[in-house]
């Protein structure tokens, strides 16, 4: 315990001791003469307050203090010091019973604003603390003082659920929520709170007769009625703070002007007179205490609910905020797909071009159906993007986008779509139409001039092929020459044999068919025209191009080997731009491998189909110089050459072709010699 | 050893093969093919070939190859290369060795059976 706490409990020990010391005395002032009993026992409740109000660990430093204030109190009273102690003893139990039951039910102890703590704190220090300990207490008296048990247990029970009940609230809301009322509270409220108070002073003065010296002509209970409405003021206006010290004006008018033999109790015998004081205040003080709870909670729930109001309507206008502030056109479909909703941007534009025609669309239109009848037009995307709204409406899928193009006027413009599904019972989607024109034109220049580079670097790659197209061209037609000749010499001769003559113009028919295909892949792969999607087998890719590079590798005095897939290997592509890809990985090879020289002068190709990654896999495998250190990343930028006449464009066309079909480009040095580039791309299967 | 003059063919295409073989045929010469120079090398008896008709650009070794290793082995057979396409440092080096002409393909059969005669008299010349 640090210095500060030590000086603080002692500082309490010492309150409690003194406030002990008057409310004893202030309990024996409170008499009705004759009888001995106090109308109310403040000492009990002072204990109970400060045991609610401290951790239990220094609960015995507090009882200690109460020790001598209790000895000082009751000594006077010439009773014998075995009653003054067990009297102590008892006092004690109570505070313990309804301090340790209030703490042990309550989950805020020493709080009246909701109507469980009040109950806790009504049955458990009000009922059950002074019920037990009254036991003893009368055991004590009647022992020692020879009084019947259980008149001194009456009065002392109901003196002592009085006491708890007016005095606990009142004592433990001064100290805990009093000081901060006094610094916030405004000057209207003090004067409200001193008015009240004023008023309710004059009035219990007035019907308790403390201005009048005699009985007041009014019929006990109904002293009530003329306070109650200030005592009901109070409590609204000023909770439960309000309503306990309200409570507690009352009953020290009321037994003040009994004690004092005015009023209307003072017409009955003494005892009666008390019991049916308590019985009254208690009556009054236990629906005004829940009323007041009731009323805090009331008015926390009210400004909870206000603030979720708030909140929710800062978040309503957020929404419209943000809905209102999107450079899309939005709307909100129910599960139907009819509009349910649009945002600002929609409205301003009347929902042109938020479709596929220019025709307005419009809250209460049914979105799906201008999308179904823009699909028996034939327009394009309609089908799919009919397909799509449906599937995300009916659950089937989580989201849906599409690009589609509307016609103004001439010029064509493009629109990006996409639809989510709206989070909500009720279902349905939001739409969201943004004008994507300038990206689709941007896209389409840098895919035209991709495609333009491409086609340049194929007629370059041509004219350096020349020479063994020649000799490809030149193997036929010198056949074909040599066979007509040879035929003309035959039919000179008698006679003519006709199967020699057949078997000769057989082979003339298969030279020109030979020389004609040769032409026809030259004339595949220098086609300019726009790129087309089909399933394509790799594997008939690769040996076209191979057979169009023989002369080549002839010339070069390179092998080729092809080690490909036993099955088709499918891609989705274009043919010429695949072609293109080997085109120039082989011939890459291909040089490499003639620059070096050596026995192994061989290029592998190999195919296969990589079912675990659902990937189909090239490689082209040379025995070259191989790639130098860290080379390996820089083959495929653009203008990276190590050839003197090289342009750096093979390579760099490969991987933008590759990339364009959803695939990937690398290069390894091998570990013997040369190098092997490798090409994967996603795999397609044939339907079936 | 028969009257007929004999020709050897190598190329590696066999229809531009057989074609030499049935013009050869046509005009009367024995003729003998092979598809490779190694199948030619291999095979040896070089000298019974009145003429050798060799295909430039073969996979594996060229002509220009057979050619180099007859002339090391001593054997001096009259030689007519054919090449697909014109190839000026080759054919100096080729007729410098001692080659009776180079043909570019395609070639009219009167200029190749005049110089497959050349070498025919060449070679009988040599032996006579």
């Amino acid at each position: 315990m640090s210095f500060r706490s030590v000086r603080a409990t002692a500082a309490t020990a010492l309150l409690v001791a003194v406030a002990y010391y008057v409310g004893a005395n202030f309990g024996f002032f409170l008499r009705i003469p004759p009888s001995t009993p106090s109308v109310l026992w403040p000492p009990n409740t002072i204990l109970t307050a400060t045991l609610l109000l401290t951790p239990p660990r220094r609960w015995w430093i507090y009882l200690l203090a109460a020790l001598p204030a209790h000895l000082a109190a009751e000594l006077g009273m010439e009773w014998p010091a075995s009653l003054v102690l067990a009297l102590f003893i008892t006092n004690c139990s109570e505070a313990l019973i309804a301090a340790a039951g209030v703490r042990w039910f309550s989950d805020a102890p020493g709080r009246f604003d909701t109507l469980r703590r009040v109950t806790v704190f009504i049955v458990a220090a009000g009922l059950v603390a002074p019920f037990l300990s009254s036991f003893v207490d009368a055991a004590a008296v009647a022992a020692v003082q020879d009084e019947p048990y259980w008149l001194v247990w009456r009065v002392r029970f109901f003196s002592n659920v009085l006491t708890e009940l007016m005095l606990g609230p009142a004592i433990i809301l001064a100290v805990t929520a009093g000081p901060a009322w006094l610094r916030s509270a405004s000057r209207g409220r003090r004067l409200e709170a001193a008015l009240l108070a004023v008023a309710l002073v004059i009035v219990g003065a007035w019907v308790f007769g403390v201005l009048i010296d005699r009985p007041v002509n009014i019929p006990g209970a109904s002293v009530v009625v003329f306070l109650l409405p200030l005592i009901l003021l109070m409590t609204v206006r000023f909770g439960p703070g309000g309503a306990s010290l309200a409570l507690l004006g009352t009953s020290l008018i009321a037994i003040w002007a009994s004690a004092h033999g005015r009023g209307p109790f003072a017409v009955l015998p003494p005892a009666e007179g008390v019991q049916a004081l308590q019985i009254l205040l208690t009556m009054l003080i236990v629906p005004i205490l829940c009323l007041a709870a009731v009323i805090v909670e009331l008015h926390q729930a009210t400004r909870a609910l206000g603030e979720r109001l708030e909140a929710l309507r800062a978040s309503e206008v957020l929404k419209s905020a943000i809905l209102a502030s999107l450079s899309s056109s939005v709307a909100v479909l129910d599960r139907g797909g009819r509009i349910i909703d649009v945002n600002a941007v929609w409205t301003r534009d009347g929902g042109e071009f938020a479709g596929p025609t220019s025709a307005r669309i419009r809250v209460g239109d049914n979105y799906l159906d201008v999308w179904r009848e823009a699909a028996r037009r034939a327009t394009p995307h309609a089908d799919e993007a009919v397909a799509g709204i449906a599937a995300v409406l009916g659950g089937a899928r989580l989201g849906f986008a599409i690009d589609y193009s509307a016609h103004a006027g001439a010029s064509e413009r493009w629109f990006a779509m996409s639809v989510v599904p709206l989070d909500r019972p009720e279902s349905g989607a939001v739409i969201s139409c943004t004008e994507v024109t300038e990206r689709r034109r941007a896209e389409l220049d840098a895919q035209r001039s991709r495609q333009e580079l491409a086609h340049f670097t194929r007629v370059s790659t041509m004219g350096e092929l020349t020479a063994s197209l020649a000799h490809e061209l030149n193997q036929p037609l010198a056949a074909i020459l040599t066979n007509a000749r040879a035929a003309l010499r035959f039919l000179d001769a008698a006679p003519p044999d006709p199967g020699e003559l057949r078997a000769i113009l057989s082979d003339i028919v298969d030279d020109d068919k030979r020389a004609g295909e040769v032409i026809q892949r030259l004339r595949d792969l220098l086609r300019k025209g726009e790129p087309q999607r089909v399933l394509l087998d790799l594997n008939v890719l690769v040996k076209d191009v191979v057979r169009l590079l023989s002369s080549d590798a002839i010339i070069r005095n390179v092998s080729v080997t092809l080690d490909l897939a036993a099955e088709p290997v499918h891609v989705h592509g274009d043919g010429v731009q695949l072609q293109q890809v080997m085109l120039n990985l082989l011939l890459n090879a291909m040089e490499a491998t003639a620059e070096r020289s050596g026995p192994e002068r061989s290029v592998v190709v190999r195919t296969e189909i990589t079912t675990m990654l659902e990937t189909v896999h090239l490689a082209v495998e040379d025995t070259g110089v191989g790639l130098g250190p860290g080379v390996s990343e820089l083959v495929f930028e653009p203008f990276y050459t190590t050839k003197p006449a090289g342009m750096g464009m093979g390579l760099a066309i490969v991987r933008s072709i590759v990339e364009a079909h959803g695939g990937v480009v690398w290069a390894m040095q091998n570990p013997t010699a040369g190098a092997t580039f490798h090409v994967a791309m996603p795999v397609r299967y044939m339907p079936t | 050893m028969t009257d007929k003059p004999r020709v050897v063919v190598v190329d590696d295409d066999d229809s531009v093969r057989r074609a030499l073989e049935r013009l050869l045929r046509s005009v009367g010469y024995d003729v003998e093919l092979f598809g490779s120079s190694r199948a030619f090398v291999e095979r040896g008896e070089y000298e019974r070939a009145d003429c050798l008709v060799l295909d430039v650009r073969m996979p594996g070794q060229s002509g220009l190859d057979v050619q180099r290793l007859l002339i090391s082995a001593g054997h001096d057979v009259p030689i007519i290369f054919m090449t697909g396409h014109g190839d000026i440092p080759m054919a100096a080096q080729a007729l410098k060795a001692g080659a009776v002409d180079i043909l570019a393909k395609p070639f009219d059969d009167g200029i190749f059976l005049k110089a497959v005669e050349q070498c025919v008299a060449k070679s009988r010349r040599r032996r006579a």
